[in-house]
């Protein structure tokens, strides 16, 4: 039938407009889709210099060789700043790894990294969510159901599916073997790393040689990522210093 | 037929006065006869339009069952005939009472009625009124030979008369094709398809990702697309039916919830990229109709009547209104020009000309089957709509809430059990897709879930993106300056979180932020218009609507006393459906197309 005609949809201020009505419509979804995965609302648009003021320099600086294994030969970062630029320009390199394992600082320096990529990988047309560890240990340690609570299971095959997790604050007295807490977030790890979403977990103690853990009470997953310090396959691990924005 | 013109065959006429008066009795007593014989054609005689009968009155009669069954659809009582004489305001008297007359002796004649010999009596009549066209006609031969010249144009004239006999193939597409015939054209088909790789009887719905699983819709295919309550359906025929008409093809829409005028609103808004949000609100402010923005709306007015000129009939219907009725208005569109699309929006809401006792599935499926019928005969490329059934809304939707990557998309199926009604429909159609929107509030995208097509390989799930404030489904598209400034937005430290929301949500800047490039967010709180929330307004007709109820939904569980108890209450609904935003089950707003 009829070729296209030349028409108002070929006009470039009708298709500007267009263009910048569908950044601003996909914008406040990821807003919302951020303020849904739970990040607070102070802490949840955290831009790369904000970010860069979380870290630790001198992790970045003695971890240079891992982090190019990682990323590979375009990574180039030399300090905190060069650091976050990268990852929030490559944040879909991110989205190619099974976890990002974040100490050092204190918990809100701790969380508040793990907000800022959760948030930074949302944009990446993900939707997540964040959790503190200690609510997912109580739930997972708990046969019934829960007031106000989803069942384990539920609560278990729910967190597989969100495109990026956060779990914060993750320590050892959390855990009991009796419980099967271990076991539920092996469950929910695992499952994730199969089908290649990433997740992000910060641990509340700084993660050592000497304090590793070994107990298999703690969980499979847990276990392996508390001790390997340096940056392994795909495994994104960084260091957070205190808050230098407060 | 004409009585001043008869045909000079004795025989003849004293048949049709007995067949004529037994075809009346037939249809004063079976409502499924009279809907075939209106489907077929036959007609009353008209002003100077001839019809089928011989004799006047059986004529008259048949014009009064034809009236009383297109607007009431029911039989035709005795006491009807002076209510519909009324309403033509025809008639003395006398002449009703005579017309009374014969309406008992028609109703009153048993010894030679029979309704299976209602095709018989159908074929006979037509026939007679083809060779009544024939004969007046060939009577006008005589005057071709006396002529001394122009014999060629007066020939060309007297066959194009004949060709044009009307009713000649009251059922065009009933054939029967043997082996050599069918290899034959089969083979001419595929010789024309390899020199000519645009195929003139498939019509692309314009959405690319559609397109590459479908290659088109070919012409007499039959498609239903489902979806939940305020699910987007109205959206996506809205935009295919649109991107057809502006591809040139004849496009008509029958609307049976919104009004004409709406749909027409609706479409200059998707064309001007404008905020729907502004014509409700009106008025020249700044959350208004602005200069701005009329002028866009202007400019795609004239573009519409002056550019693009695409053929885009809306016709619009109360629900509950009989295919019968519907067909009979499309019928005169395609009398005035061809038809390539045919959109009914929406299957479940048309009116019963069949009643089957605690299965009003069957019900719909006739109205399906006729509906698919037609769109076969006059080789048109159907879409009609049906609602997900209640049961399997909540898994699909939730499915959708919970789609975090790209591979999780095909988790979101709609299967063809998931879709109300019949399976009959689903069997009979020739492709099925349904329409899911994503979590996002507003949502942001669409996942068509092609639940059948020819080629079972193409059962998959697509992402289209979804504007429902201008009502646009288009391929998704994100390019790096889009995401560019989706990021420049949100990491603004400049603008606390509660202002962005706001800002994010308004399309006030859109014209400054082309001339800035990245949007000039407006800081002046006082001057900032609210756009996402709703006015008060809409939210209390929200309240008061009553939506669809479920029930309907399950059309093989439906009981037939609530389903009318419930169609009542759709028909009260639909009155402020063209005011109302849709709103998902948990009050949310969504968007303002809802179906």
């Amino acid at each position: 039938m009829n070729e296209e005609k030349k028409s108002i949809d070929a006009d470039p201020e009708i298709q500007e407009v267009a263009d910048i009505r569908k950044s601003k419509q996909k914008a406040l979804a990821f807003l919302r889709r951020g303020k849904e995965a739970h990040i607070p609302t102070e802490h949840l648009r955290i831009n790369k210099d904000q970010f860069a003021k979380l870290l630790d320099p001198i992790y970045i600086k003695e971890n240079q060789k891992e982090y190019k294994e990682l990323f590979g030969d375009e990574y180039k970062a030399r300090n905190t700043k060069e650091f976050a630029s990268y990852i929030y320009d490559n944040a879909d390199k991110i989205l190619d790894l099974n976890y990002v394992v974040i100490d050092g600082g204190n918990g809100e320096s701790r969380r508040r990294a793990g907000y800022a990529l959760l948030f930074r990988l949302i944009l990446c047309d993900k939707w997540g969510m964040y959790k503190e560890c200690s609510e997912l240990s109580h739930i997972f340690q708990t046969i019934n159901i829960l007031e106000n609570e989803p069942h384990r299971n539920v609560l278990a095959s729910s967190l597989k599916k969100f495109g990026v997790l956060f779990i914060s604050e993750f320590y050892p007295k959390l855990m009991s073997s009796h419980w099967e807490i271990g076991s539920f977030f092996d469950d929910v790890l695992v499952a994730r790393r199969y089908s290649h979403k990433v997740t992000i977990i910060s641990f509340s103690e700084p993660m050592t040689n000497e304090q590793r853990l070994t107990d298999k009470d703690y969980g499979v997953t847990f276990a392996d990522l508390s001790w390997q310090l340096k940056p392994g396959k795909k495994v994104l691990r960084i260091k957070v210093g205190v808050d230098e924005s407060k | 037929m004409n009585p001043n013109n008869t045909i000079p065959n004795e025989e003849i006429v004293k048949l049709a006065e007995k067949e004529e008066a037994r075809f009346l009795s037939i249809l004063l007593k079976d409502k499924d006869c009279i809907s075939d014989a209106i489907s077929y054609g036959i007609n009353p005689t008209e002003k100077n339009k001839p019809g089928h009968f011989l004799d006047e009155k059986n004529s008259y009669l048949y014009f009064l069952i034809k009236k009383n069954y297109i607007s009431y659809g029911s039989l035709l009582t005795r006491s009807a005939i002076d209510s519909i004489m009324d309403m033509q305001d025809k008639g003395t008297d006398e002449q009703r009472s005579a017309m009374k007359t014969h309406w008992d002796k028609t109703y009153n004649r048993s010894h030679d009625v029979d309704k299976e010999d209602y095709a018989m009596l159908r074929d006979h009549i037509n026939d007679r009124f083809l060779l009544w066209q024939f004969f007046s006609i060939v009577q006008n031969a005589p005057e071709i030979i006396k002529s001394t010249s122009n014999h060629s144009e007066l020939i060309k004239g007297f066959l194009t008369d004949i060709n044009g006999l009307k009713n000649m193939n009251p059922d065009s597409y009933s054939l029967t094709m043997t082996m050599e015939e069918g290899v034959k054209i089969a083979m001419e088909h595929i010789t024309d398809r390899r020199e000519n790789p645009v195929d003139p009887d498939r019509i692309k719905t314009g959405i690319k990702a559609l397109d590459d699983i479908y290659n088109g819709l070919e012409k007499g295919s039959y498609t239903v697309v489902s979806g939940m309550i305020n699910g987007g359906k109205t959206t996506l025929l809205m935009n295919i039916g649109f991107n057809m008409a502006k591809a040139g093809y004849n496009v008509a829409y029958v609307s049976l919830e919104k009004k004409a005028e709406l749909f027409y609103r609706r479409l200059l808004s998707l064309h001007a990229s404008t905020d729907y949000n502004r014509i409700k609100r009106g008025g020249k402010e700044e959350w208004g109709i602005t200069e701005h923005w009329y002028g866009k709306l202007k400019e795609a007015a004239r573009d519409i009547l002056e550019v693009i000129k695409p053929r885009y009939d809306c016709l619009q219907f109360v629900q509950q209104t009989k295919l019968t009725k519907i067909l009979s208005e499309v019928d005169k569109i395609r009398t005035r020009k061809s038809l390539d699309v045919l959109i009914v929006d929406y299957l479940g809401v048309i009116g019963f000309e069949s009643h089957t006792i605690g299965r009003p599935d069957l019900d719909l499926a006739n109205i399906h089957q006729r509906l698919m019928a037609y769109g076969r005969t006059h080789n048109l490329v159907t879409f009609t709509a049906l609602q997900l059934k209640s049961s399997s809304s909540k898994g699909i939707r939730e499915k959708a809430r919970k789609v975090g990557t790209d591979a999780d998309v095909s988790s979101v199926e709609v299967n063809t059990e998931d879709y109300s009604g019949s399976q009959m429909i689903i069997a009979d159609a020739d492709n099925a897709i349904g329409c899911v929107l994503n979590a996002d509030h507003p949502p942001t995208k669409m996942y068509i879930s092609i639940s059948k097509a020819r080629d079972d390989e193409s059962r998959r799930t697509i992402t289209l993106d979804f504007d429902g404030k201008i009502g646009r489904i288009a391929d998704p598209e994100y390019t790096p300056q889009q995401i560019k400034t989706t990021h420049d937005l949100l990491y603004d430290s400049n603008i606390n979180d509660a202002q962005l929301e706001k800002d994010l949500a308004s399309d006030n800047d859109l014209f400054t932020a082309v001339s800035n490039s990245v949007g000039a967010i407006v800081k002046d709180e006082t001057k900032l218009p609210i756009l996402t929330a709703p006015s008060s307004d809409i939210t209390d007709d929200l309240d008061d609507a009553e939506p669809s109820p479920d029930i309907i939904n399950d059309l093989d569980e439906a009981e037939p006393e609530l389903v009318g108890e419930d169609k009542e209450n759709i028909v009260d609904a639909s009155m402020d459906l063209g005011d109302i935003e849709g709103h998902d089950d948990d009050g949310d707003i969504s968007d303002i197309f809802g179906e």
